[in-house]
């Protein structure tokens, strides 16, 4: 019997108990599809993350405060880093190109259009080197503005289309916890809606955020590029030899690098895919198990007509092949239909939640490569009863 | 030389302890177009015979050849292609496939055999209109009647043109009308030149062979010859 034979055979088995194939497969299914989805939002959102870091530039690094304020000896709370540190490593640190303060709050901002929430992020010019971002209407706050701590602001570009929808927001004003600020320009769309992106915040100069909105010098944190990736362990060596001696007692920094952050995120996908694999992994073996349990049944019930292949010139061989590919039509028919499933769900959850989704051909691949496996695996023991089945007694078998 | 040859065969099944003797020491010998009956109550061993000249079993001693060849030292695969090409069985409950159409079940053995499908179609319309059921072809055999689904069983026998035709009880589970419209076949089948070899025990059924074998307890009693055989000869 050839293999188109057999597998004619094993099409015909399964149509003619359709709802009970397509229990059988749903395991496989279930455990495909979660597999594929999983790995399309996955990968979506590490792919995602990579590109948002990479956006940034991977020669960033992160000066924070352990705590922003601490409390000195003598009693008097002192801000851990102040624009006065971020001067020092401008300054001194040979391997830092440039360095932006970012003095941060969410503030209540206020316009005709109604009151709203963003985070105002007192900085200077620099900041739109560092983040590699630029002005699209309007200019960035001068030198001259910022020591005079002039009330302007720079808005990203969600706070500019959500206050200012169909007007030009350069020249208007609107009011930062109950204080006027004259709008100067707008930063350009990154489109990238993620944590710590400049789309979401408004810039003001950083003196005016210490002296005229939040009342504190106490920094959130320096942004600093090195010169180059190359020179990045080297800048953190100088800002830490800079820095220490400048700190107030029982204060601590860290010092974190896009490299780091970047390592960090992948690490934990790869925990979460692992994660993910297992539980797939598991409803797969499930599946595979009530495959299994299905031909065994298939089996008993079809002893007769074994005997009958049997007496009629069909060899073991014949029936082993039979119910080996009737068990590998079930999983991979499963496999196909699982991976559909799964691509449109993932689809589905990316348009309802807004998630990123990528598909991958390898994870299609690979899901349909291991129903095909599960049906070989857990088909081959019921096939092999099939087969070594007595063909006299099979012929008796009432049924 | 014969087509069936047995030589002092003997069966022994094992059942816990007990041993039971299936065929004692059967010699008999079968020569190629002849039409024989074999006869005996149940338990006399005509099964075991039957299972072992259609190659489903194999002798505990002695020996069998099977149109030249001899069986006990075949192994499972090669017994089954000897049945695929050269062996036709018939059933006493025709043993069709219910899920298949008549003509699908008279294609069933030439598909083990490999011939191509197209090829298989005519030669299974061929063995159907040769019982009368070409009609028939697309029947699933419960819109047949009992001699249809038997008659599709022959269809199916004789697809691969077999050297023997081997029935067990053919007519057991038809009426008496029906089993002699089966055993007309048979008989025609015979006058073509076929070698056919009949399980059963009626005696009306058996007078239609040529040669009558009895068995009882695992051995051959008696053998009877047709008269008509001898009035020809004189």
């Amino acid at each position: 019997m050839t293999f188109l034979e057999g597998f004619r055979l094993a099409a015909r088995g399964i149509r003619s108990n359709l709802l009970r194939s397509v229990l059988t497969m749903l395991g496989v299914i279930i455990g495909v599809g979660s597999v594929i989805a999983m790995v399309s939002l996955g990968q979506g959102a590490s792919a995602e993350v990579t590109q948002r870091i990479a956006n940034m530039g991977s020669n960033l690094l992160m000066v924070q405060p352990g705590r922003a304020v601490v409390r000195t000896s003598g009693g008097t709370r002192v801000a851990v880093l102040t624009v006065a540190h971020e001067q020092a490593i401008a300054a001194h640190a040979s391997a830092v190109a440039a360095t932006a303060p970012e003095l941060s709050q969410t503030a209540n901002i206020r316009t005709e259009s109604g009151s709203h929430e963003f985070q105002v992020i007192g900085t200077t010019a620099s900041y739109l080197e560092i983040r590699n971002t630029s002005i699209v209407s309007g200019r960035m706050f001068s030198d001259e503005e910022k020591r005079a701590a002039d009330r302007v602001v720079v808005l990203g570009a969600n706070p500019a289309a959500e206050l200012f929808p169909h007007t030009d927001p350069v020249g208007e004003t609107l009011r930062i916890n109950q204080r006027t600020f004259l709008i100067i320009g707008v930063l350009e769309a990154k489109g990238d809606s993620a944590m710590m992106s400049a789309d979401d915040s408004i810039l003001v100069p950083v003196t005016t955020a210490e002296k005229r909105l939040f009342g504190t010098d106490a920094l959130r944190m320096i942004n600093v590029k090195a010169v180059s990736s190359d020179h990045i362990d080297a800048a953190e060596a100088q800002i830490e030899r800079i820095l220490s001696p400048m700190l107030p007692e029982g204060a601590e920094i860290r010092i974190t690098n896009m490299q780091q952050m970047l390592d960090t995120m992948e690490e934990t996908s790869m925990t979460f895919t692992l994660l993910l694999a297992g539980i797939a992994g598991v409803s797969l073996l499930v599946g595979g198990i009530g495959i299994m349990n299905i031909m065994l049944v298939s089996v008993t019930e079809r002893t007769k007509e074994i005997g009958i292949r049997r007496a009629i010139g069909g060899t073991p061989k014949d029936i082993l092949v039979q119910f080996t590919l009737e068990a590998i039509f079930l999983s991979s028919l499963g496999g196909l239909i699982g991976i559909a499933a799964g691509f449109s769900g993932a689809q589905l959850l990316s348009q309802a939640m807004g998630w990123a989704v990528m598909f991958s051909g390898s994870a299609a691949v690979l899901g349909f490569g291991t129903a095909v496996t599960i049906g070989l695996f857990f088909g081959i023991w019921p096939a092999s009863r099939a087969a070594a089945l007595d063909p006299i007694l099979a012929l008796r078998h009432d049924m | 030389m014969s087509i069936i040859a047995f030589d002092s065969v003997s069966k022994v099944y094992r059942m816990g302890s007990e041993e039971i003797h299936a065929l004692r020491d059967v010699t008999f010998r079968m020569a190629p177009g002849d039409f024989t009956a074999i006869m005996g109550s149940s338990g006399s061993g005509k099964s075991t015979m039957m299972n072992i000249i259609g190659c489903l079993d194999r002798p505990t001693s002695g020996s069998y050849y099977f149109d030249g060849r001899s069986v006990g030292t075949l192994k499972e695969a090669q017994l089954a292609a000897i049945r695929r090409s050269k062996i036709g069985f018939v059933f006493q409950s025709f043993h069709l496939l219910t899920r298949a159409s008549a003509l699908e079940n008279v294609e069933m053995p030439l598909v083990y055999a490999g011939v191509s499908p197209k090829k298989r179609r005519q030669q299974a319309l061929a063995a159907l209109d040769q019982v009368g059921l070409a009609d028939r072809a697309h029947h699933r055999p419960y819109e047949l009647s009992g001699g249809q689904m038997q008659r599709t069983a022959i269809a199916r026998a004789l697809v691969n043109r077999p050297r023997l035709l081997l029935a067990d009880e053919p007519t057991g589970a038809l009426d008496s009308a029906t089993g002699h419209e089966i055993m007309a076949i048979f008989r025609s089948l015979h006058a073509e030149g076929m070698s056919i070899l009949l399980v059963t025990h009626e005696q009306e059924i058996a007078q239609c062979a040529r040669m009558i074998v009895h068995f009882r307890d695992g051995e051959i009693t008696s053998v009877t010859k047709e008269q008509r055989e001898e009035a020809a000869a004189l």
